[in-house]
């Protein structure tokens, strides 16, 4: 009796720990979704966040009645956990954001609805927008998704350095022996004449401009004459001609670090890398073309807007609006997108906005020889896989061709089309 | 004498080596952010500002994901104890056979990998409402916490002499009194490892806010720590100033609860 007592006294007191916790749970689960919402899924950094937060005010106050939801993840590789996991669900987000190179996945499996018979509802115009970028986000005869950008890779350059070793800025035809040549001259024992990530996104443009392609039928990065000279060229720049950093001065300071801290005369990076330069660089700098090869070519980077579900009216006002000129300009500030509305892209307020680069029609310059890589559900692992291999090479680890080998090998027959 | 002056020597080695990134990462924390990084250490000590400490919480709202993750360890370390030893409890005073298969189970939960997992949890959380709530971050303190919490007590347990646990049924104790009184106070080592590691598990999870928290303004500490982690190379000052807050509160933990765990022995 006397223990069935105490056991009471002790239950008391956890029903009160519990009681005491409940309401504290309570305000803790906060409001539920409201069904007049509808949800938006983008990757982004903070200045991606607080831009597409403005993008959204925008909405919201020219559609009072409407409500967007943002499904945010801070990097690429955990918005595509959250996005596997919401589709996996079967809780898809209404507009999701999502480069080229990642769509195809989706769109195989059945996860995104195409854009296409949705066009007049979006106020997608094609003659309004580049080729290049409604073909990228076109797959299997349908478009998957509406292109927000279209970026490419440019030489970013440090006139400070180009100026100390008497080198002339880089012309619009420049060809890969001239880039050869200014780093070369720029080159000293503290100084690289240029930095390189290597990778198949960045070796893509060097393969296509050596009339090389990434794809034959079911072999990626093939053994032919054409990739064997675009990857050696692109290699010996570190192994042979060191104007690059090697895989040491590479891991103890990054391309970008590098070339941000002076230390680095030029680097191929995209749009994205621009609103960094503005707030770092504290020397001049400006933006060129890719050295040309057998002809000229630059792989296009690009994000759309793509439908999770069957959309209702309110998800295609939303994406008609992130379309518009007013959406796109309002990206378009961060400087870090180049607009893939021409209208925008074509106008002062994203050549001239008054800011460094002085050359952003380098970037509408490239658009006619931008290439796409190819829609895979895979590709990204192919992407990677082939990066490692290219690496092994950069660093003269391994040969060009047993890299290619190696590619070959662990590839096997990918099934696709470049 | 000699030999003990060495060990504790070869011991201030040793934690130097550890403490070094630590030193480090709060050094390069105090270097300017919005600049090219110092290319060695001299130039990182030539300047160096507070600033990255204010800065770092106008940047993000670093101070609400600091209140967030601290919401989820208040409610999930305590009742990950509650429930973890009165389960660890449970097994030890069970006689039943199928006790054995019970801690296998929990064994072999351990091996199942936490990714596995994730989108079944995910549509009961979907399913129940708590997805995108402060909740669904703390739902597994209410089953324990980990199988490794339940585990640490009960071979705490087992180690005590079972004779006190059958002493404390012949005086009258009830299950409840026993484990509050006479298990919980035998295993004050177990209980502050438990504590600790709770807290890691907590205050670390990073994985689980990224599935299962849309809102912003709910995010916690690490994804606050992972978008600093996204911003450009020059901001690198104020990622490492996040992660000096974020270090504080596990390094004051467990200056706490050391005089317990470093006893060397899982039961007093």
């Amino acid at each position: 009796m006397r223990s069935k007592l105490q056991d009471a006294r002790c239950i008391r007191r956890l029903h009160i720990l519990l009681l005491v916790s409940l309401p504290f749970s309570l305000i803790l689960l906060g409001c539920q979704n409201q069904s007049s919402t509808i949800s938006f899924a983008f990757a982004g950094d903070v200045a991606e966040l607080a831009a597409y937060q403005t993008l959204i005010n925008a909405f919201e106050q020219a559609h009072p009645d409407i409500e967007i939801e943002i499904r945010h993840a801070p990097s690429r590789q955990d918005f595509q956990q959250k996005l596997v996991t919401m589709f996996d669900a079967n809780q898809p987000p209404d507009v999701v954001l999502l480069n080229y190179r990642r769509m195809a996945r989706f769109a195989a499996d059945g996860d995104l609805q195409p854009v296409t018979p949705h066009l007049s509802q979006i106020d997608l115009d094609p003659d309004a927008f580049y080729p290049i970028a409604l073909q990228a986000f076109t797959w299997n005869d349908e478009l998957w998704c509406a292109p927000q950008n279209i970026s490419s890779l440019v030489v970013y350059y440090n006139q400070d350095l180009f100026d100390a070793a008497g080198q002339p800025y880089p012309q619009p035809n420049w060809t890969w022996d001239d880039f050869l040549r200014t780093a070369k001259a720029i080159t000293t024992n503290e100084i690289y004449g240029a930095a390189i990530d290597p990778g198949l996104y960045r070796l893509a443009p060097f393969v296509w401009q050596a009339n090389g392609v990434l794809v034959d039928g079911d072999e990626l990065l093939p053994e032919s004459a054409e990739n064997l000279a675009a990857l050696t060229w692109f290699t010996e720049l570190q192994t042979v001609h060191n104007v690059v950093p090697n895989a040491l001065a590479a891991q103890s300071l990054p391309a970008d670090e590098r070339f941000l801290s002076g230390g680095v005369a030029m680097i191929f990076e995209s749009r994205r890398f621009t609103p960094i330069m503005r707030e770092v660089a504290d020397f001049d700098w400006d933006v060129a073309l890719l050295p040309q090869g057998e002809r000229k070519a630059g792989i296009l980077h690009s994000d759309g807007y793509c439908l999770g579900q069957t959309p209702s009216a309110e998800t295609l006002m939303f994406v008609r609006f992130a379309l518009s000129e007013q959406g796109q300009q309002i990206l378009a500030q961060t400087g870090r997108t180049v607009p893939s509305r021409l209208a925008i892209a074509e106008s002062d307020r994203f050549l001239n906005d008054g800011q460094l680069p002085m050359s952003s029609h380098v970037w509408l310059d490239e658009v006619s020889t931008l290439q796409t890589v190819p829609l895979h559900p895979n590709w990204l692992q192919f992407e990677e896989m082939a990066s490692t291999e290219i690496e092994e090479v950069f660093y003269g680890r391994i040969s060009p061709i047993e890299g290619l080998d190696q590619i070959q090998i662990q590839s096997g027959n990918i099934q696709i089309n470049d | 004498m000699a030999k003990v002056s060495v060990r504790r020597a070869l011991a201030a080695v040793v934690g130097a080596i550890f403490l070094l990134p630590l030193v480090m990462g709060g050094l390069a924390s105090l270097s300017l952010a919005g600049q090219a990084a110092p290319q060695n250490l001299g130039a990182l000590l030539r300047e160096w500002s507070w600033q990255n400490y204010a800065e770092v919480f106008q940047m993000i709202p670093l101070g609400q994901h600091l209140w967030n993750s601290l919401l989820v360890v208040i409610v999930s370390v305590p009742f990950s104890v509650l429930v973890a030893s009165l389960a660890a409890f449970f097994l030890i005073r069970s006689n039943q056979p199928w006790r054995r298969w019970l801690v296998a189970f929990a064994i072999v939960t351990m091996l199942v990998p936490p990714s596995a997992v994730w989108l079944f949890r995910f549509q009961l959380l979907s399913r129940v409402g708590l997805v995108d709530t402060r909740l669904a971050l703390m739902l597994s303190a209410f089953a324990g916490g980990s199988s490794l919490f339940v585990l640490i007590y009960f071979w705490a347990w087992r180690q005590a002499p079972a004779d006190l646990f059958d002493a404390a049924d012949i005086d009258g104790a009830s299950f409840l009194q026993a484990w509050w009184q006479v298990a919980l106070p035998l295993v004050r080592p177990a209980t502050a490892a438990v504590t600790l590691l709770a807290f890691m598990f907590f205050w670390g999870n990073f994985i689980e806010p990224v599935l299962f928290i849309y809102d912003p303004n709910k995010y916690t500490l690490p994804i606050g720590l992972q978008l600093l982690n996204q911003l450009d190379a020059s901001n690198r000052p104020l990622l490492l100033a996040g992660a000096m807050i974020a270090i504080v509160p596990p390094m004051l933990l467990f200056l706490i609860t050391q005089r317990w765990f470093l006893q060397g022995e899982w039961t007093r």
